[in-house]
């Protein structure tokens, strides 16, 4: 009852008449930008952090967080229709999704998308409301030796869960880290990488690093391809009775794999997605029409990625470690807006907390509403000429980074980590394992030292405490896992063959 | 995406360079008295350097078959246009890039050189003079089918962040030339 209760008083600050129109905006600017050739929900969120500043945190988280939903769901529209997937989280709707645009029901693969995603949306924000606050409970545990743990597997877990390899990922995460600790040592005063640069004494923030390997590196990318006129007739937005009953269960079962997926640190919207899609193409019947534009093959991948979005809040709002690259990234922005998530937000800032999940419900329900109608004409967004566009972004970026501090200085270090970021895609390094240790980075050295400090320097001291050398030892499976796993299916494959 | 793709050996003999340049720059993070900083400064950067070296190494030295991770495929995948790809190398003659050069490397180039001009000019030239040459630079740049169009959007944009950004959030964008304006 205590959840209900919470969450009524959730309503109650979202149904604010300013709070109810930055949530419809939120989710319209998300559906928009997502909608946008490689503008992910990452780019979305770090685009309109800068309109936050100065408004009510609460407002803020709920503006961004309505930003995030909106984009995951855009993202699903430019899969559908172009076969071209902003985010790595809606790539495989693409595999049923496309086909079906093709066969000219693009608006019915739309109408399954959305559907599909307001389902799993709603599913998996039942199981954040029940087990948030469980898990909030068990994290007050935590103190700076577990703390340093946690972001150890936050940061291994997303790293060996990237599909580029594990040396790549390692190495981006530790870049990350690295450019974390640049700037004034808060604990001493030391001046740390600055090379004797006052714009640096503050360190780099995460807005430009962000901006510059996601949409400046993406510019870059889009700039190396020709124009594609191609445009399909978005068609019906109908379904038959036939096409819901099917794409029932298979809505629910991507919900909860997806949710759970977007629980664990590391996982969030492209496993879960792509776990979705899998267990879904293992269970049906008609598995061989998978790829050919199978309902359940869009319905499974969609409901998946929404709810997997959702759940990836459970580990940022009650540990305060985000369970993607776009809950880093909403993590600086509230460490921006003054406000630490974790176990302490329950008590010290209940309406953020609960606002947050309430206007994600209506965000939902915005979304359906909002996208059903208007998809035919959203749509035509995905014809804003690229020659317009790209430039565009990179204003976009520049203003963004420039109202940061007002230099110019932050500009070129922007445009540095654009050419980074396109260089590091190129060869295959992933991007969210940088931004994940960029932002991981200082509160594990702070909780690294403060536990050093509490143990008398006894390095000891994670071992010795269980739930720290647990989170470590799972770190270490998280890392290991995988390579081991391939090698030996590797080995069993070969003593077959 | 093809032209900036280096292998893994050079790549990891790079970032081992930076790695030993970064553990050198860490031994010269000064230390203070035991007693009151029991962890020094310097021992997180010293073990970040230590570990990008090391997977450095591993990067570099690792067998030529790991070198293409399936992200190459994935990004060929990213990029959403395989059909694409596959015609505009196809094409020959055809445009296989979005502007008016066809090397990628020269069209990565004059995109970073333009924004990096964009960049240099916004403070002395001012925020809506910079941007707007920019944006229709740009958008020449990209072969827009009609320039009119881009014209009226770089201006419409532009105006619209100034105003936006500048007299309703009250974030101080350069006026540069136009300053004598009251802008």
């Amino acid at each position: 009852m205590d959840a209900l209760q919470d969450l009524a008083f959730g309503f109650t600050v979202v149904f604010e008449p300013f709070n109810l129109l930055l949530v419809a905006s939120g989710v319209l600017a998300g559906t928009i930008i997502g909608m946008l050739p490689g503008l992910g929900p990452i780019a979305a969120i770090a685009l309109l952090i800068p309109t936050t500043f100065g408004m009510d945190p609460s407002s803020a988280l709920i503006l961004l967080a309505g930003v995030y939903y909106g984009a995951v769901f855009g993202g699903s529209t430019s899969s559908i229709l172009l076969n071209a997937p902003g985010i790595a989280g809606t790539v495989a709707t693409s595999f049923d999704g496309y086909p079906m645009a093709r066969s000219g029901r693009a608006g019915a693969a739309l109408a399954i998308a959305a559907i599909a995603s307001f389902i799993g949306g709603t599913i998996a924000l039942i199981g954040l409301a029940l087990v948030a606050p469980a898990l909030a409970s068990v994290a007050v545990a935590f103190g700076p030796a577990e703390y340093f743990a946690l972001m150890v597997l936050g940061l291994t877990a997303v790293t060996s869960l990237s599909d580029t390899g594990l040396v790549k990922g390692l190495l981006a995460g530790t870049f990350g880290v690295m450019v974390s600790i640049i700037g004034i040592d808060l604990q001493t005063g030391t001046l740390r990488y600055t090379f004797g640069m006052p714009e640096l004494f503050e360190g780099v923030d995460f807005l430009i690093v962000a901006l510059g390997v996601f949409a400046l590196a993406e510019v870059l990318r889009l700039a190396l391809q020709p124009q594609n006129e191609s445009q399909e007739a978005i068609g019906s937005l109908r379904l038959s009775r036939r096409e819901l009953r099917d794409m029932a269960p298979a809505t629910g079962r991507g919900s909860l794999v997806g949710f759970f997926s977007g629980i664990l640190p590391g996982a969030g919207a492209t496993i879960g997605s792509f776990l979705g899609y899998g267990l879904e193409k293992r269970v049906a019947k008609d598995a061989d029409t998978f790829g050919k534009g199978n309902t359940k093959g869009i319905a499974a991948p969609e409901s998946a990625n929404n709810a997997a979005a959702v759940g990836s809040f459970v580990p940022l709002l009650t540990l305060g470690v985000p369970g993607s690259g776009t809950t880093a990234v909403l993590l600086g922005a509230l460490l921006v807006l003054g406000i630490q998530p974790g176990p302490l937000m329950f008590a010290d800032r209940p309406e953020v907390f609960w606002g947050v999940i309430a206007s994600m419900y209506i965000g939902n329900i915005v979304l359906l509403m909002l996208n059903l109608p208007l998809i035919p004409l959203l749509a035509r967004i995905l014809r804003t000429p690229r020659p317009l566009l790209l430039p565009l972004i990179i204003v976009f970026c520049v203003i963004g980074v420039y109202g940061l501090r007002f230099n110019t200085f932050d500009l070129w270090l922007l445009l540095l980590f654009g050419v980074l970021g396109f260089l590091m895609r190129a060869n295959g390094f992933p991007a969210a394992p940088l931004i994940l240790g960029l932002i991981l980075g200082a509160i594990m050295e702070e909780s690294m030292r403060q536990a050093l400090q509490i143990s008398g320097g006894a390095w000891s001291v994670f071992l010795e405490q269980p739930i720290s050398a647990t989170l470590l030892a799972l770190a270490a499976v998280s890392l290991l896992a995988p390579p081991l796993v391939a090698r030996w299916r590797q080995r069993s494959r070969a003593s077959v063959g | 995406m093809e032209s900036f793709r280096f292998s893994d050996r050079v790549i990891g003999l790079v970032l081992a360079a930076g790695a030993v340049a970064y553990l050198i720059a860490a031994w010269q993070i000064p230390q203070f008295a035991l007693d009151t900083v029991p962890v020094q400064p310097r021992v997180f950067p010293l073990a970040l350097g230590a570990l990008l070296l090391l997977l450095a190494v591993l990067l570099a030295i690792r067998p030529a078959g790991a070198s293409q991770p399936p992200g190459a495929e994935h990004d060929a995948e990213a990029d959403g246009s395989p059909e694409e790809d596959a015609g505009s190398s196809d094409a020959g003659g055809q445009a296989r890039t979005l502007g008016r050069s066809s090397r990628p490397r020269v069209e990565v180039l004059i995109l970073v050189g333009g924004t990096a001009a964009y960049i240099g000019l916004l403070e002395p030239l001012g925020f809506i003079p910079a941007t707007i040459a920019f944006l229709l630079a740009g958008s020449w740049w990209f072969r827009t089918a009609r320039l009119w169009v881009a014209a009226t959007v770089a201006v419409g944009v532009t105006l619209a962040a100034q105003l936006g950004l500048g007299e309703l959030l009250g974030v101080r964008l350069p006026a540069g030339v136009l300053a004598p304006l009251g802008i």
